[in-house]
């Protein structure tokens, strides 16, 4: 079993060979009712015509398919070519927005655009959910400014970061080898999880033009590891990565995070010694945040028991992991929609809510962490106090993650189920062309 | 070799299906005959299906036997016989989530037990795939359905989509959210 997704198969067809063929017992249509009547060659008809309509769920949707374009040349940086606009209006795709953008959009709606980073990177699954481009957009209007490819032998993106600056984005590459459905094995050995893990820089000009990608000299994570989350430091000058332990080939390896300087790879590390894990297992969304003055780190942690925290970490400190601040804390499955436990201290304080979604933000000032939850008493966006780990503010219940912070988090950038938008005293506006666009991303 | 598990939609497109042969207007006995020459061709690829999705079998069978119920009541409307099969799958999958919020309205937790034959050849494995089915049960009903759609029946994007009444692309999306909440819910009981 190498990959979770063998797991899954493996375990979903074995508990379904415990139903043997022959012992399902026969149908009984007694006291189901009588079947309708009136058909006709696809159209219904009768005494009077009635909307009769298939479940809501077999109404195809093909309509709702994107069809992403291909862009071949591996370590190619197309600048403006999928907006089809050139560089004149790649001049204008930042923060002020298009001229067709502000034909349809209120002057609120402008401002909340115009309040968050002009740029960000999105990726863009490919088949069987690899990441093999990634885009950079304009947040006011959606653009694609440019689309960017993982050079060999990497194939795939499995992390995003973005400095404070909005020009500085990082990404995380690795090898990936789609496999046929049911040809688990060898091939499958070679994904994301399993492969070398290496880090490349992407600068953003301005008007929106972007570098070549340019390769870090932070050495490359080998495939022993699991890379399980990266962050950017606000000024662009480190590089946070938690490593965990790839089961399958290094169990002894204990949960690290180390922070890289980007110019010299020069590392300090700082290693869990406990049980648990830090950071997400399979590449999703941001575990990892700095505060301003990139010398606080929040991540998120599981030192078993089933609980998530978020905690703190001065990385100027010499003491290790251990020592970190416990920020917020939440008990147990937090993807269930059962309520969890907020912790304060080492005793439970107050009802709270699960954590949802997979970001948990630290503001820039270092005040909140900012996410989202789901439970009985609150569902959507929630703002916990660092010092306190009390919930302090609760918005916006169609949120699902939070993928960008303020210095306060007053102004945030959020996912609901259908697009990505700015939400700022309670008022959603969202972003142009952001359908699709989810925690894989960064501004 | 490709593995197409009973219930994909390869296999309930099976060439004995009684679909598109337009009974109803001949009645109710026609319809009964279609409907259950349906069941018997394709029963145990649901229940499957449904026993998967909620871990107890016995509930599996009412899920399916109500699924193909409704398929009855509502013969006589279908437009396109074509669509039977992917209707009453539909039909599973909906009840599957009813049975999951009554069960837990009420409380109640179902806890998959093995067949107690190859419990002891295989214990480690089997402990190790009831891990992976009781975090699949954990997940929320759209992050399972997807995924058991995905990996158990190999179902492309399109497909799910289709069934389920969501975007591909949010299929994609949630299939890497479920995947990585199932990763950190079996690193929990690691």
């Amino acid at each position: 079993m190498n990959t979770l997704e063998d797991r899954i198969r493996d375990a979903a067809t074995r508990t379904a060979e415990e139903i043997a063929p022959g012992s399902i017992p026969a149908l009984s249509l007694r006291g189901r009712g009588r079947p309708g009547r009136r058909i006709r060659a696809g159209l219904v008809i009768g005494k009077g015509r009635r909307d009769v309509r298939w479940p809501r769920v077999l109404i195809p949707v093909a309509a709702a398919a994107s069809v992403i374009a291909v862009v071949a040349a591996s370590l190619a940086v197309t600048s403006g070519l999928s907006d089809g606009h050139g560089a004149a209006s790649r001049a204008q795709a930042g923060h002020s927005g298009s001229r067709g953008a502000s034909q349809i959009l209120s002057a609120a709606d402008r401002a909340a655009l115009a309040s968050v980073p002009g740029f960000y990177v999105a990726m863009t699954p490919g088949a069987m959910g690899r990441n093999n481009r990634a885009q950079v957009r304009a947040t006011a209007t959606g653009a694609v400014l440019a689309t960017v490819t993982a050079p060999a032998p990497y194939n795939t993106f499995s992390w995003v970061s973005a400095a404070a600056d909005d020009r500085t984005f990082v990404l995380a590459a690795q090898e990936w080898t789609p496999i046929a459905p049911g040809n688990a094995g060898a091939p499958a050995a070679k994904r994301d999880d399993d492969t070398p893990t290496k880090f490349f820089v992407l600068h953003v000009s301005a008007s929106g033009r972007a570098d070549r990608l340019s390769a870090l000299p932070i050495p490359v994570q080998p495939g022993s590891v699991w890379v399980d989350g990266i962050a950017v430091s606000p000024n662009g000058s480190k590089l946070a990565v938690v490593v965990n332990s790839n089961r399958a080939t290094d169990p002894d390896v204990n949960p690290s995070i180390a922070v890289y300087t980007m110019a010299t790879g020069a590392k300090k590390q700082w290693v869990w010694r406990g049980d648990g894990w830090i950071g997400n297992n399979k590449p999703m969304g941001s575990p990892l945040s700095w505060m301003s003055g990139g010398r606080m780190l929040a991540f998120q942690i599981g030192p078993a028991n089933g609980v998530t925290e978020v905690r703190l970490l001065d990385t100027d400190a010499p003491d290790g992991l251990i020592h970190s601040r416990l920020a917020v804390e939440w008990a147990r499955g937090d993807v269930t929609g059962a309520d969890g436990a907020l912790i304060t201290g080492g005793s439970n304080t107050q009802p709270a809510n699960s954590l949802m979604g997979f970001n948990t933000l630290i503001t820039p000032d270092g005040s909140k962490i900012v996410c989202t939850t789901r439970g009985a008493t609150v569902t959507g966006v929630t703002e916990f106090g660092t010092n306190t780990a009390r919930a302090v503010s609760h918005s916006y219940p169609q949120a699902m993650d939070v993928l960008w912070t303020n210095a306060s988090g007053s102004t945030l950038i959020v996912s609901n189920a259908s697009a990505v938008g700015v939400l700022a005293g309670g008022h959603f506006t969202p972003l142009p062309k952001s359908s699709g666009v989810d925690v894989m991303s960064a501004w | 070799m490709s593995i197409q598990p009973e219930g994909s939609a390869a296999a309930l497109a099976a060439p004995h299906a009684p679909a598109g042969s337009g009974p109803a207007d001949r009645g109710g006995a026609a319809a009964e005959a279609s409907v259950t020459a349906l069941y018997e061709a394709h029963a145990l690829g649901l229940v499957r299906l449904a026993y998967v999705m909620l871990g107890d079998r016995a509930a599996a069978e009412d899920v399916v036997q109500e699924a193909f119920g409704g398929l009855y009541r509502r013969w006589g409307e279908l437009s396109d016989k074509e669509r039977a099969l992917a209707y009453v799958r539909s039909s599973v999958l909906n009840g599957c989530r009813s049975a999951l919020r009554r069960r837990r309205l009420q409380g109640t937790e179902v806890t998959h037990q093995p067949p107690a034959a190859s419990a002891e050849a295989a214990a480690l494995t089997i402990e190790e795939r009831r891990e992976v089915m009781r975090a699949l049960r954990r997940l929320p009903d759209r992050q399972r359905e997807v995924l058991v759609l995905r990996f158990y029946l190999d179902e492309p994007e399109a497909e799910i989509a289709r069934v389920m009444g969501i975007s591909p692309s949010t299929v994609r999306s949630t299939a890497h959210r479920g995947l990585a909440a199932l990763g950190r819910l079996l690193k929990e009981t690691q």
